[in-house]
């Protein structure tokens, strides 16, 4: 079980936390005040900053839905990447979004306007095939989402929650 | 002894709202409720509204007190009650990251310059039920009095907030 009130915090040391909870999903906002140091990734031979001072975390969970998307945003109000992330359930326990991940991702670079698949060998060794054969079909729902055009949160006006 | 995390408290029959937790100050934690659509008002006895649509919570837990303050807001931004819990910790709970205190029985409310202390029965029965100790039961007694003080004379810190900079 993940909270999303808990994810992405190592080396932060100052934030806020937005929660917006509508009828059909909610979604969670962490702005980075104060960061140790930034968080960096080597993403198609380039070094990509996702989390630093003045960043946003933006968490959307559907309730509906068997999958939650991560979008990183830099300090200019630009996304930086989104990660869609299979899971088995979404919930709300004691008013705080939860998730049981299911470790397969789909994630879009937008630096390199590139998509690929995350986890996918991992996912192979630490779940049983029931669940495994569940996030694939999960992501590749996304997948198919996003190539029509039709992934709610991909074509959201993310700004409106920034706030 | 009831452990309340701030992300769940004084929700009933709100279907629709906006929580704000912001975790960047060395004295204490402050979030923001803003209720969005609530299925009923919240209204006291006297009369007084609390909750209701566009209205505001805000709570505020200091970390080296024994207290926890919520303060009402209505639509106009104006302060309709303070109510203070005597806590035995106020922490940030491990697995969630969300702001809790222990509830200590013991409230006192601030309405329109009147105060008064709730639920000093109930943190009677605590003791005599081996619910908190002797040592727990004075230190809400001390906190008490103590905090009664401070809202007496008007310098009780976390009233003196310039909470309406959190209203968004």
């Amino acid at each position: 079980m993940k909270f999303l009130t808990s994810t992405y915090l190592k080396d932060i040391e100052k934030y806020k936390l937005s929660i917006f909870f509508e009828e059909r999903y909610c979604i969670t906002v962490k702005k980075i005040i104060k960061i140790k140091k930034p968080f960096i990734l080597r993403e198609e031979n380039m070094d990509i900053t996702i989390i630093d001072n003045g960043y946003y975390i933006l968490e959307f969970m559907p309730f509906d839905e068997k999958y939650i998307c991560r979008i990183h945003i830099d300090k200019n109000k630009k996304i930086i990447e989104r990660f869609y992330i299979a899971s088995k359930k979404n919930s709300i326990i004691d008013g705080i979004p939860v998730f049981e991940d299911l470790k397969i991702s789909y994630v879009n670079v937008l630096l390199s306007n590139s998509f690929k698949f995350y986890n996918i060998e991992y996912a192979k060794k630490v779940l049983n095939a029931e669940d495994y054969l569940f996030a694939m079909n999960q992501i590749n729902k996304v997948k198919k989402e996003i190539e029509n055009k039709s992934n709610y949160i991909y074509n959201l006006n993310y700004k409106k929650y920034l706030i | 002894m009831r452990k309340k995390l701030i992300s769940k408290t004084y929700l009933r029959d709100v279907s629709k709202y906006k929580l704000d937790i912001y975790y960047d100050n060395d004295e204490y934690y402050l979030s923001v409720k803003k209720i969005l659509k609530t299925m009923s008002p919240f209204i006291l006895e006297n009369g007084l509204c609390l909750i209701n649509n566009n209205y505001y919570i805000v709570e505020v837990l200091p970390k080296f007190e024994n207290y926890a303050m919520r303060v009402y807001f209505n639509e106009k931004k104006e302060r309709l009650e303070y109510y203070f819990d005597i806590s035995l910790k106020n922490g940030l709970d491990e697995e969630s990251k969300i702001p809790y205190y222990d509830d200590l029985y013991t409230d006192i409310t601030v309405n329109n310059g009147n105060i008064e202390v709730l639920d000093e029965d109930e943190l009677k029965e605590a003791l005599d039920y081996g619910n908190i100790s002797k040592e727990e039961y004075d230190l809400a007694n001390v906190t008490k009095e103590k905090l009664l003080k401070s809202i007496k004379e008007n310098n009780n810190k976390y009233m003196n907030l310039n909470l309406e900079s959190y209203l968004k």
